[in-house]
């Protein structure tokens, strides 16, 4: 999909998606697979897309195994309306046929999806929400130029208004962990460099200062001491040029 | 487009009083014309204000919402190089979006419908295009809407893509430069 405005909050929501069912490699990988091969693997030892699962909270650990850290929408208010729209508002087919979608995508029996891309857009159908084709739950398999079968995972949009905002309290950020949470590894943390703590209490501005006396002290003495041997030196060049 | 700007109901009215459905159709029939191989649609019962190529079932489609087709703030300059926009994501040569490896990229896009798309339309419907009074309507809407987000500026910095700020974009289209070629220089947010 080409769209002549781009709209940061869906496309951050499609670029991870479309990231961690990638063909690209796995920095959290220790076996250096692909994305979507990592997935695979993970998914074949626990299925995090049956009913013991909620959306929202795949979504969340989909995200955060991509990002080594935050959530995705980036802004927490997007955020919310994103699981609140996948926890709340999808209709039950909807979820059904996103969870079977995805599920083929992972399994691939067929052999024919070598990776999946994800985007939303407005369409006149019968739900508010539904998966291409008419909620059948059946992937939407297509080739790109190269020649490599991908399924295009749409989710199509009837209600023509924003997304509403969750009740107070209503959506979790993160949400709830799941009874059998999956573990989607992600890239690690980069560690960040600590900051010497600057505290000014009165006894430690004495010690800081008692320090600086101390270290300027062995400066001037450690100057002195170089001195001579420079001015030596000068004088030996002084002595060799005559 | 679950996070698409919208337009107000009065908006799009006080488009359909200055008879903006009949310039829509002139438009639709001629680009139908010049490129038969492509479905244009306009989507009037939709407010987001956007448009988009989308290849379904081999068939190449270019959707036009009603946000944007009824914007009083466009003519038909702009509404002209929005559908070359679309059209030359399926029909420009070059770099591949990321999100659908079958559309060329924005810049691409961008690119032929100032200068490849624009000259077949005026050869085969006399539909002229003035880039310079499309641009001028174009950044009422897109100053605003295509702004470089903090967030995201670390990330856009590194591309040699043109298509991240509207600043960036207008630019390049009135001086028709050519767009980046080199594999994965493309905006994505992840």
């Amino acid at each position: 999909m080409g769209s002549l405005i781009p709209t940061p909050t869906d496309l951050e929501i499609c670029d991870i998606l479309n990231k961690r069912f990638s063909t690209k490699r796995d920095p959290a990988d220790p076996q250096g697979r692909s994305y979507i091969e990592h997935l695979r693997a993970l998914f074949a030892v626990n299925n995090f897309l049956d009913n013991k699962h909620h959306l929202h909270r795949v979504a969340h650990l989909l995200a955060v195994s991509v990002t080594g850290g935050p959530s995705v929408p980036a802004v927490k208010k997007h955020r919310l309306r994103w699981f609140h729209l996948l926890h709340k508002l999808l209709p039950r087919e909807t979820d059904q046929a996103i969870r079977d979608v995805l599920t083929t995508v992972l399994k691939n029996p067929n052999g024919n999806i070598a990776y999946a891309v994800f985007l939303a857009r407005p369409a006149p159908i019968g739900l508010d929400f539904e998966i291409y084709p008419q909620n059948s739950g059946q992937p939407y398999v297509t080739w790109d130029p190269q020649g490599n079968s991908y399924c295009q995972v749409f989710l199509d949009c009837k209600v023509d208004r924003d997304l509403p905002d969750p009740a107070p309290g209503e959506e979790h950020d993160p949400p709830d962990k799941d009874p059998v949470e999956i573990l989607i590894p992600g890239p690690k943390k980069k560690a960040k460099k600590k900051k010497s703590a600057k505290k000014t209490t009165k006894s430690s501005a004495k010690k800081s200062s008692l320090k600086k006396k101390k270290s300027s002290a062995k400066k001037k003495k450690a100057v002195g001491k170089k001195a001579p041997a420079k001015k030596a030196k000068k004088a030996k060049k002084g002595r060799s040029r005559r | 487009m679950l996070f698409s700007d919208r337009l107000s109901e009065q908006e799009a009215l006080e488009a359909k009083e200055a008879g903006r459905e009949r310039l829509l159709e002139m438009l639709v029939s001629d680009f139908q014309k010049t490129f038969p191989d492509l479905m244009f649609q306009v989507l009037l019962d939709s407010s987001i204000i956007n448009a988009m190529a989308l290849r379904l079932h081999d068939k190449r489609n270019v959707m036009i919402y009603g946000g944007l087709a009824l914007h009083p703030r466009l003519a038909a300059n702009s509404l002209t190089f929005i559908l070359l926009h679309e059209t030359g994501h399926h029909l420009a040569e070059g770099c591949r979006l990321v999100r659908d490896p079958a559309l060329a990229c924005e810049c691409a896009a961008d690119h032929w419908a100032a200068t490849t798309g624009a000259n077949l339309l005026q050869q085969r419907s006399g539909r002229c295009l003035r880039l310079d009074a499309a641009v001028l309507e174009l950044s009422v809407i897109m100053s605003t809407r295509q702004k470089l987000n903090k967030r995201y500026a670390r990330k856009l910095s590194t591309s040699a893509c043109w298509a991240k700020t509207w600043t960036f974009r207008s630019t390049a289209l009135l001086e028709q430069t050519r767009p980046p070629t080199n594999v994965g220089c493309c905006v994505t947010y992840a």
